[in-house]
């Protein structure tokens, strides 16, 4: 196991620096960020002055090997948008939204698919079934920036019980939880009831039954367990994904987090935010998954990591 | 019967309480005033940031000179009084005593003006004068209460670039010293009737009423808080639920808050031009940008893209019919250089005319289906009908039998291209804001400048005429002879004069005088009257 690891470890290092490379490039690609940052007045005597001071008339590789060499430090730069920050500040300054927002997201839409998955396979080709079919169809089938506006119309200007926008407090963070969760909710309880119906056709299933186990115990302990596997990879998944996709998200509903963060960025081309962003993405993306991995193994002891 | 007797009581008290407590959150007035902004580069750092950007300091930063807010017409503020001398290169401002900074700075003198320019022409410095600013070869305090700039050209537009339209923000140098860079990111000091109280990254900045404002102005609203949202849809979920009480919002959101009892204040003057732009016209001989074969090269197709447009129905459709026309971009009657005739011969040369416009692409060997041009549009927060316009413009020139591909792709894109001359072929709206005629022309159509919209040798001839001129009927006529080469030349596709407009609550808001040429569309924030 701890050769499993160490061998994650460092593969993690490796697609951490080619994700660097490509985010590098691709960020230069998109042209150049004084374009948007300088005034429409602004001549080519001012271009180079500000090129000079933000270190762009060095050649490309000099520009990445700073980079790199400052990163591995944790020191992405200074914000070319926002004036006085450093990045690593405005991430820092960030992130607490987004983890808020993503962590209630994760923790609505596990506390909804899990038992709705669970009862609807049970109950299979019941009314119950059908309407989790429809709330799996409709969750995954609406936009979230639809999904969106329509829930701040209802909850927050006809009916005036949520506000609107912003962070503040818990009845802010509900509009914005549910529509990032919203999807997750469709996602992982289709997961769940189709895993559910695989193990409860199960002999051992059969076994515990006849041995007169409660039918609560049954389902909830032995099968869920057994069905875990799959909806953990999905989980492992999901944190990542709530995470990034909270763009549109935070942009509807003016959350002050990572994703709104990166749309200002993207939109100014301010590269450093751009770069630290898309790689702590990646890391994030990266330790999840190898927490849902580490995770099968004591789910499922038969599970053996060489 | 007691009980029944008692309970209605209780009944008749709790309807009592409900209905006092409705009347009293009605009746109370509104102390913090939130104001829904399609967006900014968020700094404290005044001389990194460019126009329109700079509403943000509107509140608390004051400038040397002023805006009327009625007139738009430059008037002092922090400075009492100016003079020049002959050659426009010398400027000297003479202040106004005992003016003080927020937070104990101490008294605004020379010193602060001197110190302010420097942070404005800086290496770090993008705002939209850092240009002019740089251009001064000294700036210095002759005593506490005058200071002189001495410019190394004739600078006619100065007014401009010091009054509330540029950015020179008058900070405190005594901040500065105690407190540094730092110190100012945390809490910058102004003299402005409100005061910076902080700053909420991606969410909103607030500040609060100053209540001996050197001036004696005060603010109806105690604090005024501006909340970002870029999508349009939240702004408006913001004001219909009372979460804002006055905002910006697109032309086509503006109905349904009109509709829910919303009011929309405008810009007292009209701020920002659409002008439509056809790129790659480069035509100071030997300029190695220029390519062949760009197709409105021909006097009589750019001609023609402008008759085959309906400006009155463009207007009505994406703007709700609130513009005026624009005959010459960004020439306006307050500007030097206004000609009135070009009023009486834009219907004969531009007016609507789809046959003629027909005969005339015909003529220039482009009968229908022979032309295809590629119209690019970008989006940006606050301007949000540009790609409208390139549809309708595609619409319109589908009926001449020009064929189009319209492209939204990111105004960063165009940019680029333009500045490396490499426009060719390529046609875009885009709104501007007013600015003086000169410094128009350097940008748009002087080969130095990095607009490169147009270029001739008339045109670099009589820029560098008028940089060079200080008096006005001369200046006056020089600019003319520019607006009217312009008019023959159909350099490009005038459109509309437009106001900036917000929405406001009227049972919050009742009025607000701003001209709307101020250096963030939306400034004079301490004039915002409360309704009663």
């Amino acid at each position: 196991m701890q050769r499993y690891i160490a061998q994650r470890g460092l593969q993690s290092v490796l697609a951490l620096w080619v994700m660097s490379i490509v985010v590098f490039g691709l960020a230069r690609i998109s042209g150049n960020p004084l374009d948007v940052m300088l005034p429409l007045e602004a001549g080519p005597e001012e271009y180079a002055v500000v090129a000079h001071h933000w270190g762009l008339d060095k050649p490309l590789y000099v520009q990445y090997l700073v980079f790199v060499r400052n990163a591995l430090r944790g020191d992405f730069g200074n914000s070319w948008l926002w004036q006085g920050y450093t990045v690593m500040g405005l991430v820092r300054d960030r992130l607490p939204a987004t983890l808020e927002l993503a962590g209630l997201a994760l923790a609505i839409s596990v506390l909804i698919a899990l038992p709705i998955g669970v009862i609807s396979a049970v109950m299979k080709d019941s009314p119950i079934d059908s309407v989790a079919k429809i709330i799996a169809l409709l969750g995954q089938s609406m936009p979230a920036f639809w999904l969106g506006i329509v829930l701040m119309w209802i909850f927050a200007v006809q009916l005036g019980w949520l506000p609107p926008s912003g962070r503040g407090g818990v009845s802010s963070l509900l509009l914005p939880a549910i529509t990032l969760g919203w999807f997750q909710v469709a996602a992982m309880m289709r997961l769940v009831r189709s895993s559910m119906l695989e193990v409860l056709d199960s002999e051992f299933v059969k076994l515990a039954r006849i041995k007169g186990l409660p039918e609560w115990k049954v389902v909830w302990k032995h099968c869920l367990r057994n069905a875990a596997i799959a909806p953990l990879t999905y989980f492992g998944i999901t944190a990542g994904v709530l995470m990034t996709g909270s763009v549109v998200t935070e942009t509807v509903f003016s959350w002050p987090g990572i994703g709104l963060l990166i749309v200002d960025a993207v939109r100014a081309r301010d590269y450093h935010v751009v770069q630290a962003v898309i790689i702590i993405f990646a890391a994030i993306f990266i330790v999840a998954n190898l927490v849902v991995d580490l995770l099968y193994a004591y789910l499922d002891p038969r599970i053996q990591y060489q | 019967m007691a009980r029944k007797a008692l309970t209605g009581l209780v009944m008749v008290i709790l309807a009592l309480s409900v209905v006092y407590t409705s009347v009293a959150i009605a009746a109370a007035p509104v102390e913090r005033l939130v104001f829904a902004s399609a967006g900014f580069s968020e700094s404290n750092r005044f001389w990194t940031v460019a126009r329109p950007d700079q509403l943000q300091y509107d509140p608390f930063l004051e400038t040397l000179l002023d805006l009327d807010p009625k007139t738009g017409e430059v008037v002092p503020r922090l400075a009492k009084r100016w003079e020049v001398s002959p050659d426009a290169k010398e400027w000297t401002f003479y202040l106004h005593q005992g003016v003080q900074f927020h937070y104990g700075f101490g008294e605004f003198t020379a010193h602060d003006v001197v110190h302010s320019h420097k942070l404005i022409s800086g290496a770090d410095a993008r705002a939209t004068f850092t240009g002019f600013w740089r251009l001064a070869e000294e700036v210095k305090a002759l005593d506490d209460y005058t200071v002189v700039f001495r410019m190394k050209e004739p600078a006619v537009t100065f007014p401009y670039a010091a009054s509330r339209s540029g950015d020179l923000r008058i900070v405190s140098k005594a901040q500065w010293d105690k407190e540094g860079l730092e110190g100012f990111d945390n809490r910058p000091a102004g003299t402005g009737s409100y005061r910076y109280v902080s700053r909420k990254l991606g969410d909103s900045i607030l500040y609060e009423r100053v209540d001996n404002h050197w001036r004696g102005e005060k603010p109806d609203f105690k604090q005024l808080e501006i909340r970002l949202a870029q999508e349009e849809a939240t702004r408006l979920a913001m004001l219909l639920s009372g979460k804002a009480h006055i905002g910006d919002l697109s032309r086509q959101l503006q109905a349904d808050a009109l509709d829910k009892g919303m009011t929309i204040i405008s810009s007292q003057l009209p701020i920002d031009w659409l002008s439509v732009y056809m790129g790659g016209q480069y035509y100071i001989p030997g300029d190695p940008q220029f390519k062949a074969g760009v197709p409105w090269h021909d006097k009589r197709v750019r001609q023609a893209l402008n008759m085959a447009i309906n400006r009155a129905e463009m207007l009505a459709a994406i703007f709700q019919g609130k513009g005026k026309p624009v005959y010459v971009s960004c020439y306006d009657p307050s500007l030097e250089g206004w000609n009135p005739e070009w009023s009486q011969k834009f219907e004969a040369q531009y007016g609507y005319n789809p046959d003629k416009a027909k005969a005339l692409l015909k003529e220039a060997g482009f009968p229908p289906g022979k032309l295809k041009i590629n119209v690019v549009s970008f989006q940006s927060p606050g301007e949000e009908e540009l790609p409208q316009v390139a549809e309708s413009l595609s619409l319109y020139f589908h009926e001449v039998g020009v064929e189009t591909e319209v492209q939204v792709v990111d105004w960063a894109r165009i940019r680029g291209m333009n500045r490396e001359k490499t426009a060719h072929g390529i046609i875009y709206p885009n709104i501007i804001s007013i600015r003086p005629i000169q410094e128009w022309i350097r940008v748009a159509y002087y080969s130095k400048g990095t607009g490169h919209i147009y270029e001739d040798e008339f045109l670099e001839t009589k820029y560098l005429e008028l940089a060079q001129t200080t008096e006005p009927e001369a200046r006056d006529k020089l600019a003319r002879e520019i607006g009217d080469h312009l008019f023959d030349q159909f350099a490009d596709i005038p459109l509309f004069w437009l106001f900036n407009e917000v929405v406001a609550d009227p049972k919050v808001v009742e009025s607000w005088t701003y001209p709307g040429t101020g250096g963030g569309r939306t400034t004079h924030f301490g004039l915002l009257k409360a309704a009663k």
